[in-house]
């Protein structure tokens, strides 16, 4: 699919957290570059099976779903619901001291998968309510996925 | 297995702080209550089966070594609690096909020693750095770390879906510290009162800390023969009836519920095979044949769920039906009656193991149930090991 870096289509935050390296990102392999690339220009993309369709939220070498090795990336809006959420009253990584309490929710997006990222806003996330995705830049280029409310 | 393989003895330093203890020390004391139990000698041992290597236990070689065990048949699984079931099948396994005449499974692992679970410095710590996630969904740029985290997760949707208050969690958290209470081995005896539970902090809500497993430092064995050799031991055999294995896939995770699509594939209502388990089919029973049931609770809801996946209760009806009493000594379904990890201390399966044996011997004292014939190991993860004096 054709993707504008110079058009993001999801907003931007600083990550506010201690350190503001990505010490804690995840593995980005060869696999996965293209998701994490996505993020970087602004675009959240998922992958999606030529074979049967499924998109998904693991990004593996292939489809959870019928494990075809053939698939393209899909560009996601962001939106979705609260599908579930926590908050965290410890910190168990540095990063993440100055933010205590936090929330985390599992996000249902409109495109498909269920996926991580933590809670931008002030009030208490409600199962079910809308969400939008939201990029989430480290200081060191990494960035993420995160989530705050969605106005209907 | 149709009792065809025992265990045939046990040993433990019990559940505590010992953060100057050695892995080989925990070990070398587990083993020789063990042996010194069944009567065999070390040199009968000719199989070795390890839970947690190095550095929170021992590694099989080191082991062997440092043990002065000499094995013909040798394992180890991956460093987490999820494998108490497949060790000691493991073990089963290499005595029906002749590998082995007596087989020693050893978990010995340290915690105390370490930093915090989910906190840089404990061992695996490069674990929650994956491909996907970690071994618990970890996923640390969200903020979503340690075990906790998808654990609450999965029980803030369960309760979504179900209608399902905390009020559940609380009666899981005090029954295990009841039975606790009754174990002179468990690590958290005092009592717990509602209103305990209640003001006790959120770790990761909706999970109070009274809802996590109290980490420990212990080494236990549990060793399996034949039955021709069993019955020829000191102590009453307990037979291992059927089990099946460790379930995988892309709807597993180990700290929650099929179906609600945390760290899941897909998203649908859970229908569980419940009755039609194999461990039960295979042995021809019923889970209303089960008189006890010890199932793996790194966290409280983790037992609600067990319930359920192995049909003791409908999805999302587990919460009203451990009320009343039910899962408690005296009750319909005695669960976790040493305390379980929520109280006697988190030993990734072997404290529940060897209550199951002291149940099946008749030698819990207090705790004992009456004319116990059947116990259960079941699990979230779907594993299990049905077990028959």
């Amino acid at each position: 699919m054709k993707i504008d870096p110079t058009q993001p289509a999801l907003a931007r935050v600083e990550f506010p957290g201690g350190r503001g390296s990505s010490r804690v990102r995840p593995l980005i392999t060869p696999d996965t570059k293209p998701h994490y690339d996505g993020l970087r220009n602004g675009h959240l993309l998922l992958p999606e099976c030529e074979a049967c369709g499924h998109v998904g939220a693991s990004v593996g070498a292939c489809c959870q779903r019928c494990g075809s090795d053939k698939r393209r990336w899909r560009e996601s809006s962001g939106a979705g619901v609260v599908h579930s959420w926590v908050r965290y009253h410890r910190a168990y990584l540095p990063e993440f001291e100055a933010l205590v309490p936090y929330a985390v929710i599992a996000a249902r997006l409109d495109d498909g998968p269920v996926m991580f990222g933590r809670w931008l806003s002030e009030r208490e996330p409600t199962i079910e309510s809308p969400v939008q995705g939201v990029i989430e830049h480290w200081a060191d280029d990494f960035c993420g996925l995160a989530f705050g409310e969605r106005r209907k | 297995m149709n009792n065809q393989v025992a265990i045939v003895g046990i040993g433990t330093t019990g559940f505590g702080r010992f953060a100057d203890r050695s892995a080989s020390s925990m070990a070398s004391e587990a083993l020789r209550q063990a042996l010194n139990d069944c009567g065999l000698k070390r040199a009968d041992v000719d199989g070795l089966v390890v839970q947690i290597g190095s550095p929170r236990g021992l590694d099989y070689d080191e082991m062997a070594r440092l043990l002065a065990l000499e094995t013909r048949y040798s394992s180890q699984t991956w460093d987490h609690g999820r494998f108490c079931a497949t060790v000691l099948q493991q073990a089963a396994m290499a005595l029906m096909a002749g590998l082995a005449d007596a087989v020693a499974c050893v978990a010995v692992f340290r915690n105390t020693a370490f930093t915090r679970h989910g906190t840089e410095g404990f061992p695996g710590f490069e674990e929650n750095f994956r491909e996907a996630a970690g071994p618990h969904a970890e996923t640390p740029h969200t903020g979503l770390i340690a075990p906790i985290g998808a654990a609450a997760m999965h029980m803030q949707r369960y309760a979504h879906r179900y209608g399902v208050t905390s009020d559940a969690l609380a009666t899981i958290a005090l029954t295990s510290r009841a039975h606790a209470a009754l174990n002179p081995m468990a690590f958290k005896r005092e009592p717990m009162t509602m209103d305990d539970y209640l003001a006790a902090p959120f770790i990761c809500e909706p999970l109070r800390r009274f809802d996590c497993s109290v980490p420990v430092d212990t080494g236990t064995v549990v060793i399996l023969t034949r039955a021709d050799r069993a019955k020829q031991l000191r102590q009453q055999p307990a037979y291992l009836k059927s089990f099946q294995g460790l379930a995988g896939g892309p709807n597993e995770f180990v700290f929650g519920q099929i179906g609600l699509g945390i760290n899941q594939r897909d998203i649908f209502d859970y229908a569980p095979r419940g009755a039609r388990e194999p461990v039960f089919t295979r042995a021809g029973i019923t889970p209303a044949d089960v008189d006890t049931l010890h199932t793996y609770d790194g966290f409280s809801p983790q037992v609600l769920w067990a319930l359920e996946r192995f049909g003791f209760a409908e999805p999302g009806k587990a919460a009203d039906w451990v009320g009343g009493g039910r899962i408690a000594l005296g009750g319909e379904l005695p669960v976790n009656t040493s305390g379980g990890h929520l109280s006697e201390g988190h030993s990734n399966g072997w404290g529940q193991t060897l209550e199951i044996v002291r149940q099946l011997r008749g030698t819990c004292g207090e705790r004992q149930i009456k004319d116990c014939r059947r116990a259960l190991w079941a699990t979230t993860f779907g594993d299990a090991i049905l077990y028959e004096n």
